[in-house]
């Protein structure tokens, strides 16, 4: 199925744009592991984020890579649930959790965010503290907003967005 | 200082491997090249530092940013158009080059009267109702949204931040080890504080450059256009706005290039790409309509007095914008929710 519009005529052309992000981040093929670098996420039936989720997949959790497809990978949880994930939401294993910097070596964005170092939820909640004019109650209720891939697929579909139907 | 275009695409390159954009291809030419050396200054602030700036410490620098915003502004209490908005916003994001985020994609429809919108680092956008009076569709909507949503993904909050400060905060980061206490917390929490006030501030005072501005409009098209939405509907927004002649207020006349220039950027950017307009969106103008007669209804009861007096426009807000200018879309009447959906805005 294809989305309609002259957006997908040229999807050939676009896909380099739609990887930017995802090019570096997800540097795998059949037979690698990846780790899930976001904080929530589902495991798709199809390489579509509207597609029908398998399973909820957390941060850190570790995946085995069977195939990929454009910006998307085949992947089995450790449950041995199998599905699609977009190559935004994993990076590589093998990241160093306990490098912290100095050396030669460079700290990574994935070593970063999968150690839970740099700027996490420690300074967030001492930036807190020193500044209890912010209500960040707000904030949470904003991230508590959210949209499920069946809702999404019929909003996209009443809306003419997209052309045919996804099992 | 202009710099060949040959060299600006190898900087670019060079600038966004060390940002963690990976190959931008596409993108290559949407960025400028004075944007790209402002780029390769605060990526040698993170090169210098040994390290790169993370999904989740983008997503925590958001949250203080969007923590910032909420002081001086309360979200709508229509909790129905806020659902709608977050579907319009997850169809333009999910077709953006970054669609997961490390703590997701989220938008919200602020009670103020102020033309404007902002995207905070990691994906929390926000859009205040003074602009939505200047939208008459869905497409609209989403070519705004797309374009808040192309700042995020080209990190432009980022980059606005003083390359000194990055070096700041970095300097206690780079050699942090397990756990922080003591005057390392309070180091490093203030140069959090210093980087979240500075991106606010870009945001909500300072603008962005007009190249990055250029840059989200550019992308913008794109995404509008990659979601399945007629991409023509900035441009279309952007003429409403050409029209208004009181440009006195805060918000976007303050931090945003005029209107008359970002169109014939848009209308270039369009040709240029050989975007026409998408297929039949009747359907989706009548449930913008009934959306918009949704908040409408409601919007007696909308704020809550927090703030600085940016209260809620109230019934009546200024309607110039699509009442007063619109293009004629036929949108119809504006009798409820159209389709059905607006039954499954409970339990949110």
């Amino acid at each position: 199925m294809f989305h309609r519009g002259t957006g997908w005529l040229c999807l050939l052309g676009l896909l380099p744009l739609l990887q930017a992000r995802a090019g570096d981040d997800a540097d795998l093929e059949a037979g690698d592991q990846a780790v899930v670098k976001v904080l929530d996420q589902h495991l798709f039936s199809q390489p579509l984020f509207y597609s029908a989720p398998v399973a909820e997949l957390s941060l850190g959790e570790v995946l085995g890579i069977s195939a990929e497809s454009g910006d998307w990978f085949e992947a089995r949880t450790g449950a041995g649930i199998s599905g699609w994930v977009h190559s935004t939401a994993i990076t590589e294993t093998g990241v160093d959790l306990a490098h912290t910097g100095g050396g030669s070596g460079s700290v990574s964005a994935e070593e970063i965010t999968l150690s839970g170092r740099g700027f996490n939820a420690d300074i967030e909640a001492s930036y807190r503290d020193e500044n209890p004019d912010l209500d960040f109650t707000p904030v949470d209720q904003m991230e508590r907003m959210e949209v499920e891939p069946g809702e999404l697929y019929q909003f996209l579909l009443d809306g003419n967005l997209l052309e045919g139907e996804v099992e | 200082m202009m710099i060949p275009h040959q060299a600006s695409l190898l900087l670019c390159l060079a600038a966004s491997a060390m940002f963690g954009l990976g190959n931008l291809d596409d993108i290559v030419d949407i960025i400028e090249s004075d944007e790209v050396e402002s780029a390769i200054e605060v990526a040698e602030a993170f090169r210098e530092a040994g390290r790169e700036l993370s999904d989740s410490e983008e997503y925590y620098l958001g949250r203080a940013v969007a923590a910032n915003i909420l002081t001086l502004y309360s979200p709508s209490d229509c909790a129905e158009f806020q659902e709608y908005l977050n579907l319009v916003g997850a169809a333009v994001a999910l077709s953006s080059p970054m669609p997961a985020t490390y703590g997701g994609w989220h938008f919200v429809l602020l009670d103020s009267d102020q033309i404007n919108a902002m995207a905070c680092p990691g994906g929390l956008v926000f859009i205040c109702r003074g602009l939505l009076e200047q939208v008459s569709s869905e497409d609209e909507l989403a070519c705004i949204l797309a374009h808040e949503v192309s700042h995020v993904a080209l990190r432009h909050g980022i980059r606005s931040v003083e390359n000194a400060k990055w070096m700041d905060a970095f300097t206690t980061l780079g050699t942090e080890a397990a756990e922080l206490s003591g005057s390392d917390l309070d180091e490093i929490t203030e140069g959090f504080g210093d980087i979240a006030l500075d991106i606010t501030s870009n945001l909500m005072t300072t603008g962005y450059s007009r190249t990055s501005e250029r840059e989200a409009d550019s992308l913008a098209v794109i995404i509008a256009d990659a979601a399945g939405y007629d991409a023509g509907g900035l441009e279309i927004v952007l003429d409403r706005m050409c029209g208004i002649e009181d440009r006195s207020g805060q918000g976007f006349w303050q931090t945003h290039p005029s209107p008359e220039s970002r169109r014939s950027d848009v209308e270039d950017a369009l040709e240029e790409r050989g975007i026409t307009e998408s297929s039949d969106h009747s359907g989706r103008d009548a449930r913008f309509a009934g959306m918009i007669a949704v908040l409408d209804s409601g919007a007696g009861t909308a704020t809550s007095g927090r703030g600085t007096g940016e209260s809620g426009s109230g019934g009546s807000s200024a309607s110039t914008g699509r009442d007063g200018s619109s293009t004629g879309t036929g949108r119809g009447s504006s009798d409820s929710s159209t389709d059905g959906r607006g039954a499954e805005s409970s339990g949110r």
